[in-house]
Protein backbone atom coordinates (compact mmCIF):
# COMPACT_ATOMS: atom_id res chain seq x y z
CA UNK A 1 0.00 0.00 0.00
CA UNK A 2 1.59 3.24 -1.15
CA UNK A 3 -0.27 5.47 1.28
CA UNK A 4 0.66 3.25 4.22
CA UNK A 5 4.32 3.38 3.16
CA UNK A 6 4.15 7.16 2.80
CA UNK A 7 2.81 7.49 6.33
CA UNK A 8 5.43 5.08 7.67
CA UNK A 9 8.08 7.12 5.89
CA UNK A 10 6.86 10.38 7.38
CA UNK A 11 6.87 8.81 10.84
CA UNK A 12 10.45 7.63 10.35
CA UNK A 13 11.21 11.14 9.12
CA UNK A 14 9.99 12.74 12.34
CA UNK A 15 12.71 10.96 14.33
CA UNK A 16 15.28 12.05 11.73
CA UNK A 17 13.94 15.58 12.10
CA UNK A 18 14.69 15.60 15.82
CA UNK A 19 18.29 14.49 15.37
CA UNK A 20 18.74 16.93 12.48
CA UNK A 21 17.40 19.76 14.66
CA UNK A 22 19.86 18.68 17.26
CA UNK A 23 22.81 18.95 14.83
CA UNK A 24 21.58 22.19 13.31
CA UNK A 25 21.30 23.95 16.67
CA UNK A 26 24.98 23.34 17.32
CA UNK A 27 25.94 24.35 13.78
CA UNK A 28 24.05 27.58 14.36
CA UNK A 29 25.65 28.36 17.69
CA UNK A 30 29.25 27.45 16.94
CA UNK A 31 29.54 26.79 13.19
CA UNK A 32 30.78 23.36 14.18
CA UNK A 33 29.39 19.86 14.06
CA UNK A 34 29.15 17.82 17.22
CA UNK A 35 29.94 14.35 15.90
CA UNK A 36 29.13 12.73 19.22
CA UNK A 37 25.41 13.46 18.93
CA UNK A 38 24.65 10.13 17.25
CA UNK A 39 26.25 8.27 20.15
CA UNK A 40 24.50 10.63 22.57
CA UNK A 41 21.20 9.53 21.07
CA UNK A 42 22.25 5.89 21.35
CA UNK A 43 23.28 6.13 25.02
CA UNK A 44 20.03 7.94 25.85
CA UNK A 45 18.04 5.25 24.06
CA UNK A 46 19.88 2.44 25.86
CA UNK A 47 19.31 4.11 29.22
CA UNK A 48 15.64 4.63 28.38
CA UNK A 49 15.30 1.01 27.31
CA UNK A 50 16.96 -0.22 30.51
CA UNK A 51 14.61 1.92 32.58
CA UNK A 52 11.68 0.37 30.74
CA UNK A 53 12.79 -3.24 30.89
CA UNK A 54 14.70 -3.43 34.20
CA UNK A 55 12.83 -0.95 36.37
CA UNK A 56 9.52 -1.27 34.63
CA UNK A 57 8.81 2.46 34.86
CA UNK A 58 6.13 4.14 32.75
CA UNK A 59 7.25 5.24 29.28
CA UNK A 60 6.96 8.91 30.21
CA UNK A 61 9.58 8.52 32.96
CA UNK A 62 11.92 6.53 30.75
CA UNK A 63 11.54 9.18 28.07
CA UNK A 64 12.36 11.97 30.53
CA UNK A 65 15.38 9.97 31.70
CA UNK A 66 16.55 9.71 28.08
CA UNK A 67 16.22 13.49 27.70
CA UNK A 68 18.25 14.13 30.85
CA UNK A 69 20.97 11.66 29.81
CA UNK A 70 21.16 13.28 26.36
CA UNK A 71 21.37 16.77 27.86
CA UNK A 72 24.11 15.72 30.31
CA UNK A 73 26.23 14.00 27.67
CA UNK A 74 25.92 16.92 25.25
CA UNK A 75 26.87 19.36 28.00
CA UNK A 76 29.93 17.27 28.86
CA UNK A 77 30.83 16.97 25.16
CA UNK A 78 30.77 20.76 24.92
CA UNK A 79 33.19 21.08 27.81
CA UNK A 80 35.48 18.28 26.60
CA UNK A 81 35.55 18.91 22.86
CA UNK A 82 34.61 22.52 22.23
CA UNK A 83 34.91 24.89 25.16
CA UNK A 84 38.57 24.38 25.88
CA UNK A 85 39.72 23.12 22.49
CA UNK A 86 41.45 25.80 20.47
CA UNK A 87 39.17 27.40 17.90
CA UNK A 88 42.20 28.04 15.68
CA UNK A 89 42.27 24.41 14.59
CA UNK A 90 39.01 23.88 12.78
CA UNK A 91 39.36 20.13 12.75
CA UNK A 92 40.21 19.81 16.44
CA UNK A 93 36.65 20.00 17.81
CA UNK A 94 35.46 17.68 15.04
CA UNK A 95 38.04 15.00 15.82
CA UNK A 96 37.61 15.51 19.53
CA UNK A 97 33.84 15.03 19.36
CA UNK A 98 34.31 11.97 17.14
CA UNK A 99 36.54 10.67 19.93
CA UNK A 100 33.88 11.34 22.54
CA UNK A 101 31.50 9.30 20.37
CA UNK A 102 33.93 6.34 20.26
CA UNK A 103 34.44 6.52 24.01
CA UNK A 104 30.67 6.55 24.55
CA UNK A 105 30.19 3.44 22.43
CA UNK A 106 33.01 1.61 24.24
CA UNK A 107 31.74 2.69 27.63
CA UNK A 108 28.25 1.43 26.92
CA UNK A 109 29.43 -1.93 25.58
CA UNK A 110 31.90 -2.38 28.47
CA UNK A 111 29.56 -1.38 31.24
CA UNK A 112 26.16 -2.46 29.97
CA UNK A 113 27.15 -5.11 27.48
CA UNK A 114 26.82 -5.20 23.72
CA UNK A 115 23.35 -6.75 23.66
CA UNK A 116 20.52 -5.20 21.81
CA UNK A 117 17.92 -3.87 24.21
CA UNK A 118 14.23 -4.29 23.75
CA UNK A 119 11.85 -1.33 23.85
CA UNK A 120 8.44 -2.81 24.66
CA UNK A 121 5.25 -1.61 23.02
CA UNK A 122 3.71 1.24 24.98
CA UNK A 123 0.20 1.66 23.67
CA UNK A 124 -0.93 -1.89 22.90
CA UNK A 125 -4.61 -1.33 22.35
CA UNK A 126 -4.60 1.90 20.41
CA UNK A 127 -4.75 1.87 16.67
CA UNK A 128 -6.28 4.09 14.06
CA UNK A 129 -7.60 2.61 10.85
CA UNK A 130 -8.72 4.81 8.01
CA UNK A 131 -9.62 2.60 5.08
CA UNK A 132 -6.48 0.61 4.32
CA UNK A 133 -4.30 2.94 6.40
CA UNK A 134 -3.24 1.68 9.81
CA UNK A 135 -1.41 3.66 12.48
CA UNK A 136 -0.54 1.90 15.72
CA UNK A 137 -0.32 3.51 19.15
CA UNK A 138 3.47 3.72 19.29
CA UNK A 139 3.58 5.47 15.94
CA UNK A 140 1.14 7.99 17.35
CA UNK A 141 3.40 8.57 20.33
CA UNK A 142 6.37 9.15 18.04
CA UNK A 143 4.43 11.55 15.88
CA UNK A 144 2.92 13.55 18.74
CA UNK A 145 6.10 13.75 20.82
CA UNK A 146 8.32 14.68 17.86
CA UNK A 147 5.87 17.33 16.68
CA UNK A 148 5.48 18.68 20.19
CA UNK A 149 9.23 18.96 20.71
CA UNK A 150 9.69 20.69 17.37
CA UNK A 151 6.96 23.21 18.17
CA UNK A 152 8.35 23.78 21.67
CA UNK A 153 11.78 24.40 20.19
CA UNK A 154 10.37 26.97 17.78
CA UNK A 155 8.54 28.73 20.60
CA UNK A 156 11.62 28.63 22.79
CA UNK A 157 13.84 30.09 20.07
CA UNK A 158 11.40 32.77 18.98
CA UNK A 159 9.54 33.80 22.10
CA UNK A 160 11.92 33.62 25.04
CA UNK A 161 14.88 35.72 26.12
CA UNK A 162 17.17 32.70 26.05
CA UNK A 163 16.00 31.75 22.58
CA UNK A 164 16.69 35.28 21.43
CA UNK A 165 20.19 35.04 22.86
CA UNK A 166 20.77 31.72 21.07
CA UNK A 167 19.72 33.29 17.78
CA UNK A 168 21.90 36.29 18.51
CA UNK A 169 24.93 34.09 19.17
CA UNK A 170 24.26 32.10 16.03
CA UNK A 171 24.07 35.35 14.04
CA UNK A 172 27.20 37.04 15.43
CA UNK A 173 28.62 35.67 18.66
CA UNK A 174 31.25 38.40 19.14
CA UNK A 175 28.64 41.12 18.85
CA UNK A 176 26.35 39.28 21.26
CA UNK A 177 29.18 39.21 23.75
CA UNK A 178 29.66 42.95 23.29
CA UNK A 179 26.07 43.46 24.39
CA UNK A 180 26.84 41.76 27.69
CA UNK A 181 25.37 38.34 26.91
CA UNK A 182 27.41 35.49 28.48
CA UNK A 183 28.15 33.78 25.18
CA UNK A 184 29.78 30.61 26.52
CA UNK A 185 26.82 29.95 28.79
CA UNK A 186 24.43 30.44 25.87
CA UNK A 187 26.45 27.96 23.81
CA UNK A 188 26.40 25.45 26.67
CA UNK A 189 22.63 25.87 26.81
CA UNK A 190 22.44 25.26 23.07
CA UNK A 191 24.41 22.03 23.46
CA UNK A 192 22.17 20.89 26.30
CA UNK A 193 19.03 21.50 24.25
CA UNK A 194 20.58 19.74 21.29
CA UNK A 195 21.41 16.78 23.53
CA UNK A 196 17.81 16.69 24.75
CA UNK A 197 16.61 16.47 21.17
CA UNK A 198 19.16 13.75 20.40
CA UNK A 199 17.99 11.79 23.44
CA UNK A 200 14.37 12.09 22.35
CA UNK A 201 15.25 11.01 18.84
CA UNK A 202 17.19 8.02 20.17
CA UNK A 203 14.43 6.60 22.33
CA UNK A 204 11.67 7.34 19.80
CA UNK A 205 13.66 5.55 17.08
CA UNK A 206 14.09 2.67 19.52
CA UNK A 207 10.34 2.67 20.10
CA UNK A 208 9.60 2.51 16.39
CA UNK A 209 11.87 -0.54 15.87
CA UNK A 210 11.26 -1.90 19.41
CA UNK A 211 14.95 -2.44 19.78
CA UNK A 212 18.07 -0.41 20.54
CA UNK A 213 21.61 -1.39 19.67
CA UNK A 214 24.78 0.12 21.15
CA UNK A 215 26.37 0.17 17.68
CA UNK A 216 24.00 2.53 15.89
CA UNK A 217 25.58 5.75 17.13
CA UNK A 218 27.65 6.64 14.12
CA UNK A 219 24.94 5.48 11.74
CA UNK A 220 22.63 8.03 13.36
CA UNK A 221 25.26 10.72 12.91
CA UNK A 222 25.56 9.80 9.23
CA UNK A 223 21.80 9.97 8.72
CA UNK A 224 21.69 13.34 10.45
CA UNK A 225 24.51 14.60 8.24
CA UNK A 226 22.61 13.50 5.12
CA UNK A 227 19.55 15.34 6.36
CA UNK A 228 21.27 18.59 7.22
CA UNK A 229 23.25 18.64 3.98
CA UNK A 230 20.02 18.16 2.05
CA UNK A 231 18.14 20.73 4.11
CA UNK A 232 20.93 23.26 4.19
CA UNK A 233 23.49 23.40 6.98
CA UNK A 234 22.11 25.30 9.96
CA UNK A 235 18.72 25.77 8.28
CA UNK A 236 16.29 24.53 10.91
CA UNK A 237 13.14 24.44 8.80
CA UNK A 238 15.00 22.99 5.81
CA UNK A 239 16.31 20.26 8.09
CA UNK A 240 12.82 19.24 9.17
CA UNK A 241 11.56 19.08 5.57
CA UNK A 242 14.64 17.14 4.41
CA UNK A 243 14.22 14.70 7.32
CA UNK A 244 10.64 13.90 6.32
CA UNK A 245 11.78 13.54 2.70
CA UNK A 246 14.57 11.10 3.55
CA UNK A 247 12.23 9.14 5.81
CA UNK A 248 9.79 8.69 2.92
CA UNK A 249 12.52 7.87 0.40
CA UNK A 250 14.10 5.23 2.66
CA UNK A 251 10.76 3.63 3.43
CA UNK A 252 9.67 3.55 -0.21
CA UNK A 253 13.03 2.11 -1.28
CA UNK A 254 12.75 -0.70 1.23
CA UNK A 255 9.14 -1.37 0.27
CA UNK A 256 9.38 -1.28 -3.49
CA UNK A 257 13.04 -1.91 -4.41
CA UNK A 258 15.20 -3.60 -1.84
CA UNK A 259 16.51 -2.89 1.62
CA UNK A 260 20.06 -3.06 0.27
CA UNK A 261 19.46 0.05 -1.85
CA UNK A 262 18.15 2.08 1.08
CA UNK A 263 21.32 3.97 1.96
CA UNK A 264 22.62 3.98 -1.60
CA UNK A 265 19.73 6.04 -2.90
CA UNK A 266 19.93 8.55 -0.06
CA UNK A 267 23.71 8.88 -0.49
CA UNK A 268 23.26 9.40 -4.24
CA UNK A 269 20.67 12.08 -3.59
CA UNK A 270 22.98 13.85 -1.17
CA UNK A 271 25.90 13.52 -3.60
CA UNK A 272 23.85 15.14 -6.35
CA UNK A 273 22.73 17.87 -3.95
CA UNK A 274 26.32 18.61 -2.98
CA UNK A 275 27.27 19.05 -6.63
CA UNK A 276 24.19 20.89 -7.84
CA UNK A 277 23.03 22.83 -4.79
CA UNK A 278 25.74 22.77 -2.14
CA UNK A 279 23.80 25.29 -0.06
CA UNK A 280 21.07 22.68 0.42
CA UNK A 281 17.72 22.18 -1.27
CA UNK A 282 15.87 24.60 0.95
CA UNK A 283 18.36 27.38 1.53
CA UNK A 284 18.45 30.45 -0.62
CA UNK A 285 21.38 32.03 1.14
CA UNK A 286 24.57 30.54 -0.31
CA UNK A 287 26.61 32.19 2.42
CA UNK A 288 25.79 29.45 4.87
CA UNK A 289 28.13 27.03 3.11
CA UNK A 290 31.10 29.18 3.96
CA UNK A 291 30.33 28.88 7.62
CA UNK A 292 31.59 25.44 8.42
CA UNK B 1 40.45 70.98 35.99
CA UNK B 2 38.08 69.56 33.48
CA UNK B 3 36.04 66.49 34.37
CA UNK B 4 37.76 63.81 32.29
CA UNK B 5 35.71 60.71 31.57
CA UNK B 6 38.03 58.92 29.22
CA UNK B 7 41.62 59.37 28.33
CA UNK B 8 43.81 57.70 25.74
CA UNK B 9 47.35 58.67 26.70
CA UNK B 10 50.32 58.63 24.33
CA UNK B 11 48.86 55.86 22.22
CA UNK B 12 51.20 54.27 19.71
CA UNK B 13 50.06 51.42 17.51
CA UNK B 14 52.25 49.58 15.03
CA UNK B 15 51.00 47.11 12.47
CA UNK B 16 54.09 45.05 11.60
CA UNK B 17 56.35 48.07 11.47
CA UNK B 18 53.80 50.48 10.04
CA UNK B 19 52.94 53.13 12.59
CA UNK B 20 49.18 53.68 12.48
CA UNK B 21 49.24 55.91 15.56
CA UNK B 22 52.16 57.74 17.14
CA UNK B 23 51.87 59.28 20.62
CA UNK B 24 48.24 60.27 20.20
CA UNK B 25 46.50 61.61 23.27
CA UNK B 26 42.75 62.06 23.42
CA UNK B 27 41.03 63.49 26.46
CA UNK B 28 37.27 63.22 26.53
CA UNK B 29 35.37 65.49 28.87
CA UNK B 30 32.25 64.21 30.57
CA UNK B 31 29.10 65.30 28.79
CA UNK B 32 30.85 66.47 25.65
CA UNK B 33 30.54 65.48 22.03
CA UNK B 34 34.09 64.89 20.92
CA UNK B 35 34.89 64.56 17.24
CA UNK B 36 37.89 62.80 15.75
CA UNK B 37 38.52 63.73 12.13
CA UNK B 38 41.26 63.32 9.61
CA UNK B 39 41.91 62.22 6.05
CA UNK B 40 41.78 58.56 5.04
CA UNK B 41 44.45 56.53 6.77
CA UNK B 42 44.96 59.09 9.52
CA UNK B 43 44.34 56.45 12.20
CA UNK B 44 40.85 57.47 13.29
CA UNK B 45 39.37 53.99 13.35
CA UNK B 46 42.55 52.53 14.84
CA UNK B 47 42.22 54.99 17.72
CA UNK B 48 38.58 54.03 18.20
CA UNK B 49 39.52 50.34 18.16
CA UNK B 50 42.15 50.96 20.83
CA UNK B 51 39.66 52.90 22.96
CA UNK B 52 36.98 50.23 22.68
CA UNK B 53 39.43 47.38 23.24
CA UNK B 54 39.38 45.73 19.82
CA UNK B 55 43.06 46.48 19.44
CA UNK B 56 45.60 46.72 22.19
CA UNK B 57 48.04 49.59 21.75
CA UNK B 58 51.75 48.98 21.24
CA UNK B 59 52.35 51.69 23.81
CA UNK B 60 50.17 53.96 25.86
CA UNK B 61 47.34 53.75 28.36
CA UNK B 62 43.58 53.89 28.04
CA UNK B 63 41.70 55.13 31.09
CA UNK B 64 37.98 55.27 31.85
CA UNK B 65 36.94 57.29 34.89
CA UNK B 66 40.54 57.23 36.04
CA UNK B 67 40.77 53.46 35.86
CA UNK B 68 43.33 51.79 33.59
CA UNK B 69 41.37 49.66 31.12
CA UNK B 70 44.14 49.15 28.54
CA UNK B 71 44.13 45.37 28.92
CA UNK B 72 40.39 44.81 29.25
CA UNK B 73 38.56 43.03 26.43
CA UNK B 74 35.75 44.95 24.71
CA UNK B 75 33.25 42.66 26.47
CA UNK B 76 34.60 43.70 29.87
CA UNK B 77 34.42 47.39 28.96
CA UNK B 78 30.68 47.26 28.24
CA UNK B 79 29.60 46.89 31.91
CA UNK B 80 31.87 49.86 32.73
CA UNK B 81 29.65 51.98 30.51
CA UNK B 82 31.64 51.97 27.27
CA UNK B 83 29.84 50.93 24.08
CA UNK B 84 30.58 51.42 20.41
CA UNK B 85 28.94 51.28 17.01
CA UNK B 86 30.57 49.96 13.87
CA UNK B 87 31.33 51.59 10.55
CA UNK B 88 30.33 48.37 8.83
CA UNK B 89 27.14 47.43 10.58
CA UNK B 90 27.12 44.55 13.02
CA UNK B 91 23.37 44.04 13.38
CA UNK B 92 21.71 40.68 13.95
CA UNK B 93 20.28 40.42 10.46
CA UNK B 94 17.97 37.51 11.21
CA UNK B 95 16.51 39.03 14.36
CA UNK B 96 13.75 41.59 14.21
CA UNK B 97 14.43 45.27 14.75
CA UNK B 98 12.88 45.13 18.20
CA UNK B 99 14.83 42.00 19.17
CA UNK B 100 18.06 43.76 18.27
CA UNK B 101 17.21 46.48 20.77
CA UNK B 102 16.05 43.97 23.41
CA UNK B 103 19.33 42.09 23.11
CA UNK B 104 21.10 45.41 23.52
CA UNK B 105 19.38 45.80 26.88
CA UNK B 106 20.52 42.40 27.97
CA UNK B 107 22.89 43.53 30.70
CA UNK B 108 19.98 45.32 32.36
CA UNK B 109 17.34 42.63 31.96
CA UNK B 110 16.40 40.72 35.07
CA UNK B 111 15.87 37.55 33.05
CA UNK B 112 19.47 36.76 33.82
CA UNK B 113 21.15 33.69 32.46
CA UNK B 114 21.51 32.31 35.94
CA UNK B 115 17.80 32.24 36.55
CA UNK B 116 15.94 29.25 35.24
CA UNK B 117 13.08 31.36 33.95
CA UNK B 118 13.59 32.01 30.26
CA UNK B 119 10.82 34.59 29.90
CA UNK B 120 11.20 38.24 30.64
CA UNK B 121 9.91 38.99 34.13
CA UNK B 122 7.60 41.76 35.33
CA UNK B 123 10.58 43.98 36.04
CA UNK B 124 11.50 43.70 32.38
CA UNK B 125 8.21 45.30 31.33
CA UNK B 126 9.90 48.60 32.02
CA UNK B 127 12.67 47.59 29.64
CA UNK B 128 10.06 46.69 27.04
CA UNK B 129 8.74 50.22 27.30
CA UNK B 130 12.24 51.62 27.02
CA UNK B 131 12.86 49.50 23.93
CA UNK B 132 9.70 50.82 22.34
CA UNK B 133 10.72 54.33 23.31
CA UNK B 134 14.15 53.86 21.72
CA UNK B 135 12.55 52.54 18.55
CA UNK B 136 10.28 55.53 18.44
CA UNK B 137 12.97 58.12 18.95
CA UNK B 138 15.02 56.60 16.14
CA UNK B 139 12.03 56.46 13.81
CA UNK B 140 11.95 52.65 13.74
CA UNK B 141 8.57 51.88 15.29
CA UNK B 142 6.88 50.88 12.05
CA UNK B 143 9.72 48.44 11.25
CA UNK B 144 9.84 46.80 14.69
CA UNK B 145 8.80 43.31 13.55
CA UNK B 146 10.93 43.23 10.40
CA UNK B 147 14.18 41.30 10.25
CA UNK B 148 16.95 43.87 10.64
CA UNK B 149 18.66 42.77 7.42
CA UNK B 150 15.65 43.86 5.35
CA UNK B 151 15.86 47.51 6.42
CA UNK B 152 17.35 50.16 4.13
CA UNK B 153 20.95 50.99 4.98
CA UNK B 154 20.22 54.34 6.61
CA UNK B 155 17.68 52.78 8.97
CA UNK B 156 20.08 49.99 9.82
CA UNK B 157 22.54 52.66 10.92
CA UNK B 158 19.84 54.21 13.10
CA UNK B 159 19.07 50.79 14.55
CA UNK B 160 22.68 50.20 15.43
CA UNK B 161 22.75 53.46 17.37
CA UNK B 162 19.44 52.58 19.04
CA UNK B 163 20.82 49.19 20.08
CA UNK B 164 24.06 50.68 21.41
CA UNK B 165 22.11 53.25 23.41
CA UNK B 166 19.80 50.66 24.93
CA UNK B 167 22.81 49.10 26.65
CA UNK B 168 22.71 52.38 28.63
CA UNK B 169 26.36 53.27 28.20
CA UNK B 170 27.84 56.37 29.76
CA UNK B 171 30.21 56.85 26.87
CA UNK B 172 29.37 55.96 23.29
CA UNK B 173 32.03 55.58 20.61
CA UNK B 174 30.57 56.05 17.13
CA UNK B 175 32.53 54.89 14.10
CA UNK B 176 31.54 56.97 11.08
CA UNK B 177 27.83 57.17 11.85
CA UNK B 178 27.13 59.34 8.81
CA UNK B 179 28.92 57.13 6.27
CA UNK B 180 26.47 55.82 3.70
CA UNK B 181 23.63 58.04 4.89
CA UNK B 182 21.65 60.28 2.57
CA UNK B 183 21.84 64.04 3.00
CA UNK B 184 18.49 64.05 4.80
CA UNK B 185 19.52 61.23 7.14
CA UNK B 186 22.67 63.17 8.00
CA UNK B 187 20.55 66.16 8.91
CA UNK B 188 18.39 63.96 11.15
CA UNK B 189 21.46 62.47 12.78
CA UNK B 190 22.70 65.73 14.28
CA UNK B 191 19.73 66.42 16.62
CA UNK B 192 19.67 62.74 17.66
CA UNK B 193 23.29 62.82 18.75
CA UNK B 194 22.62 66.09 20.58
CA UNK B 195 19.66 64.62 22.42
CA UNK B 196 21.79 61.63 23.47
CA UNK B 197 24.23 64.07 25.01
CA UNK B 198 21.37 65.96 26.68
CA UNK B 199 20.30 62.67 28.26
CA UNK B 200 23.70 62.51 29.92
CA UNK B 201 25.74 60.50 27.44
CA UNK B 202 29.28 61.39 26.42
CA UNK B 203 29.83 60.81 22.71
CA UNK B 204 33.01 60.30 20.72
CA UNK B 205 32.47 60.44 16.98
CA UNK B 206 34.99 59.29 14.44
CA UNK B 207 33.81 60.81 11.22
CA UNK B 208 34.83 61.67 7.71
CA UNK B 209 31.99 64.08 7.11
CA UNK B 210 33.12 67.58 8.12
CA UNK B 211 29.63 69.07 8.13
CA UNK B 212 28.37 66.63 10.75
CA UNK B 213 31.46 67.19 12.88
CA UNK B 214 31.30 70.96 12.59
CA UNK B 215 27.62 71.11 13.59
CA UNK B 216 27.47 68.59 16.39
CA UNK B 217 30.83 68.53 18.17
CA UNK B 218 32.01 70.59 21.12
CA UNK B 219 35.63 69.58 20.69
CA UNK B 220 37.45 68.25 17.67
CA UNK B 221 40.72 66.38 17.46
CA UNK B 222 42.32 66.28 14.03
CA UNK B 223 44.56 63.35 13.18
CA UNK B 224 46.93 63.15 10.25
CA UNK B 225 49.38 60.34 9.45
CA UNK B 226 48.76 58.83 12.87
CA UNK B 227 49.63 61.97 14.79
CA UNK B 228 47.43 64.40 16.61
CA UNK B 229 47.50 67.63 14.62
CA UNK B 230 45.33 69.96 16.63
CA UNK B 231 42.56 69.96 19.19
CA UNK B 232 40.00 72.69 19.75
CA UNK B 233 36.52 73.91 18.94
CA UNK B 234 35.29 72.87 15.49
CA UNK B 235 35.59 76.44 14.23
CA UNK B 236 39.18 76.80 15.38
CA UNK B 237 40.38 73.36 14.49
CA UNK B 238 38.88 73.09 11.05
CA UNK B 239 39.99 76.54 9.96
CA UNK B 240 43.58 76.18 11.07
CA UNK B 241 46.22 76.29 8.39
CA UNK B 242 47.67 72.88 9.30
CA UNK B 243 44.32 71.17 8.91
CA UNK B 244 43.69 72.80 5.58
CA UNK B 245 47.07 71.59 4.43
CA UNK B 246 46.39 68.06 5.64
CA UNK B 247 43.05 67.91 3.88
CA UNK B 248 43.68 69.91 0.75
CA UNK B 249 47.35 69.22 0.38
CA UNK B 250 48.22 72.84 -0.30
Amino acid sequence: MLIQQLVNGLLLGTTFALIALSFNLVVGALDRLNFALGETAMVSAICGALFLSQLDVPFVLAFLAALVVGALIAGITFLLSFRFVSADYHTAPILSSLGVGLVLTSLVTRVLGSDQRRVPTVLKDVRIEVGPLRIVGDQLIILVVAALMTVLLYIFLNRTAWGMAIRGVSDDSDMTGLLGVPVQRVILLTFVISGTLAGASGLLTGLSFHTVSPFTGFETTLTALMVIVLGGLGNITGGVVAALMIGVIETLTVAYLSATYRDLIVFLLVGITLVARPQGLFTRNTGVVGRV
Amino acid sequence: MADLQMRALDITKHFQGVAALTDVTLEVERGSIHGVVGPNGAGKTTLLNVMSGFLSPSQGVVELDGRDITRLTPQKRVPLGLTRTFQNLRLFGGLTVRENVLLGQHSHARTGFLSLWPLRTAGDKELDCEADHALESFGLTEYRSRPAATLPYGLQKQLEIARAVSAKPRLLLMDEPAAGMTAQERLDLVPRIRSLRDEGLTVVIVEHDMDVIATVCDVVTVLNFGRSLIEGTPADALSSAEVRTAYLGT
